[in-house]
């Protein structure tokens, strides 16, 4: 099975099947055929050996990817099958949505329906954590929708205001 | 003060300090009862307590900042003490009047030290009353340039102005000398009437690249008062502390003597009982101002721990009961060096942004010296309700070298997966060349130092590798039917994966 994998920004396409004495054969690139063994330690962890190296990593996969710890950051690795990733691209992308890239609660509205805003413009403020954060539009329109309301609790990801052509 | 022996403690507040005060309840042979919120019911400290009860919903002023509630829970538990740990109702001199009304023992200083060091004008009165040095100024509106010129020259240059009416930088200039004054001053009040609509400007001495160093206190109500050294807290991103150490690096002898003395002083003219802490800012020249008096246990209480080997809590606990102070002054020396990182779920590489989410993985580091004080586990959910700090993780070293080499190998070994945290910020301070040579100040950590020395995340092959390999052995668990192919132990991680993965959304 084939992967694209992006991690810190870059993307490796990278080759993994069933190796017979157990493990996996892996290609990076299109690289040689390297012999990878090892697999998950408990919630969280996953150690890789090739040869004599032992690398254990943190690793969870979620809903939006794989989630892991690279010298003390937190980061998602993105993995898709290039071929699922085609079909999912036709259906286009919302360039006028404003999403909350953490949970939080919806502290107030700064800009209402039929409003104009200019990209940049503060729409929306959500406070997590004890900090509340603006969130700006992300184009020159007018607010179209509004989808929640002050004081309601949102996830991750959640889309809260669309913002259509002017 | 007589005995007064208890057995119960409710212990009202939350997350890593709930489990300190819950541990050292436990150690000392006392009950305790937690409290929490509808956002905590599954957090260490509620599996740790002999008794829970659930205080209200997730916002802290419906649950943990409920005064009557709490004393409810006080009373239907049989508690007969309260712990208030730090934040919330901690320094609310009218909780620890109400939990005294109710007849149960207040782990804290007595109502009146908590009124007194909770205004910062009136503390200031009382410190200067009881010879403890604070930073030379008036509060008092100045009427001229002539009155400016006068008082400048009394407390010396640099000095700095600021709006009476004040805050944010505004209104506030800094004036190195006396022929820039008389100009600074008109700056000065013309900024702060548009800013404020008050022109008043009052005059204080500029400490120069001060360090905030604090002395951590212990009063028994039998008339002893002693200090356990210092810590030093210069390393602060917003005025939050990040990082502290203890001892300070640049303390001699003699001035941490006299600071020591000062706060001795100082928590002695309040009447003092427990533990607290007196902020002092440290100039460049030696000089030291008294800056505040917490009163209350600190966050960063562990540090004072390892160097003096004084367990904090015992004490409170011990000092609550009405026992005498079991040492001395002379009694107490530093040890080696200790130093705290607070873990925060913050995303340093978005401008440290709140990182609230689940940990999916969750190990804190071991080995000999190194301490972590944490409220979570593996599995527990990072709510978005309360101050954004993890953990404590706290190392001590038999130098300032060996803390700084335990605290980078005990970061590196910290497995945390599920949500960006400020370890990566950790391990840039601890390989700053300033930092190591103990050169650095409150103006330490600046948009500037943060741009060159906090980066992102490296592309890691091994890591890309395997995100792919667990990919890859989770669809192959979805899909039985390729589960036949390969070797058992292979199936094995699938089906593994599989297993976890569900329900995990």
């Amino acid at each position: 099975m084939k992967y694209d994998v992006t991690l810190a920004g870059e993307t490796r396409s990278i080759d993994v099947s069933r190796h017979p004495e157990g493990g996996w054969w892996v290609s990076v690139e299109g690289g040689s055929k390297r012999h990878i063994t090892g697999g998950a330690l408990g919630a969280g962890e996953f150690q890789i050996r090739e040869g004599d190296k032992v690398r254990t990593l943190g690793l969870a996969r979620t809903s939006r990817g794989v989630q892991m710890q690279l010298a003390g950051h937190g980061v998602l690795a993105e993995v898709v099958d290039p071929r699922k990733a085609a079909l999912s691209l036709a259906g286009g992308k919302d360039a006028g949505a404003v999403s909350t890239a953490m949970p939080g609660v919806i502290v107030r509205l700064v800009a209402e329906v039929g409003q104009a805003v200019n990209e940049g413009d503060p729409v929306i403020v959500v406070e997590a954590m004890k900090m509340e954060n603006e969130l700006r539009s992300p184009k020159t329109g007018v607010i179209e929708a509004v989808h929640v309301a002050p004081g309601q609790a949102v996830e991750a990801g959640a889309l809260l205001v669309t913002v259509g052509d002017a | 003060m007589n005995l007064r022996p208890f057995k119960r403690v409710l212990v009202a507040n939350r997350g890593e300090i709930a489990v300190r005060v819950i541990r050292a309840c436990h150690e000392r042979g006392l009950e305790a009862v937690a409290v929490y919120s509808e956002a905590d019911a599954s957090a260490l400290h509620v599996r740790l307590a002999d008794q829970a009860f659930l205080v209200g919903p997730a916002p802290s002023s419906e649950s943990y900042l409920r005064v009557e509630t709490i004393l409810d829970v006080a009373r239907r538990s049989g508690a007969d003490a309260i712990h208030p740990g730090y934040g919330f109702l901690s320094e609310n001199a009218g909780f620890a009047q109400a939990v005294i009304d109710a007849g149960l023992v207040w782990i804290g200083p007595p109502p009146s030290a908590i009124t007194s060091m909770g205004s910062k004008t009136g503390a200031r009165q009382v410190m200067s009353a009881a010879g403890v040095p604070v930073v030379p100024g008036t509060l008092e509106a100045l009427s001229d340039a002539e009155e400016a010129k006068r008082i400048a020259r009394e407390i010396g240059f640099p000095v700095m102005l600021k709006a009476s009416a004040g805050g944010g930088g505004k209104g506030m200039r800094r004036v190195d000398s006396e022929s820039e004054l008389a100009s600074a001053l008109a700056q000065a009040a013309s900024e702060a009437a548009k800013s404020f609509g008050d022109d008043a400007v009052y005059i204080e001495k500029l400490v120069v690249e001060p360090r905030h160093v604090e002395i951590q206190v212990l009063a028994d109500g039998h008339g002893t008062c002693v200090h356990l050294f210092e810590r030093d807290c210069s390393v602060q991103r917003r005025h939050q502390k990040v990082i502290e150490e203890a001892p300070c690096p640049v303390l001699d002898p003699e001035t941490r003597e006299a600071m020591a003395a000062a706060a001795v002083r100082a928590a002695q003219a309040v009447d003092y009982v427990g533990a607290g802490t007196c902020e002092f800012l440290l100039g460049a020249d030696g000089s030291f101002y008294f800056l505040e008096m917490n009163t209350r246990l600190q966050v960063e209480h562990p540090i004072t721990e390892y160097i003096t080997g004084v367990d904090l809590v015992h004490a409170q606990l011990r000092v609550a009961a009405g026992e005498k102070l079991w040492f001395a002054q002379e009694d107490l020396k530093i040890t080696g060096h200790a130093i705290e990182c607070r873990i925060y779920a913050e995303d340093v590489t978005a401008n440290f942004r709140p990182s609230p989410g689940p940990l999916l993985g969750y190990r804190e580091p071991a080995g000999p010296h190194v301490r972590c004080d944490s409220g979570v586990v593996e599995g527990m959910e990072v709510p978005i309700h309360y101050d954004p700090m993890v953990a404590k993780m706290v190392v001590w070293g038999e130098d300032r070298k060996a803390a700084c080499d335990r605290a980078r190998r005990a970061l590196s070994h910290y497995h945390l997966v599920g949500i960006p945290t400020s370890i990566p910020f950790f391990l840039a301070i601890l390989e700053d060349e300033d930092f190591l040579a103990g050169r650095y100040d409150t103006g330490f950590i600046t948009p500037e130092w943060l741009e060159a020395n906090v980066g992102t995340a490296a592309f890691d092959e091994d890591a890309a590798i395997a995100a792919a390999i667990a990919t890859f052995e989770a669809e192959a668990g979805a899909q039985p039917t390729s589960a036949n192919e390969g070797s058992p132990s292979a199936w094995k991680w699938g089906a593994r994966w599989a297993q976890r993965n569900r329900g995990m959304g």
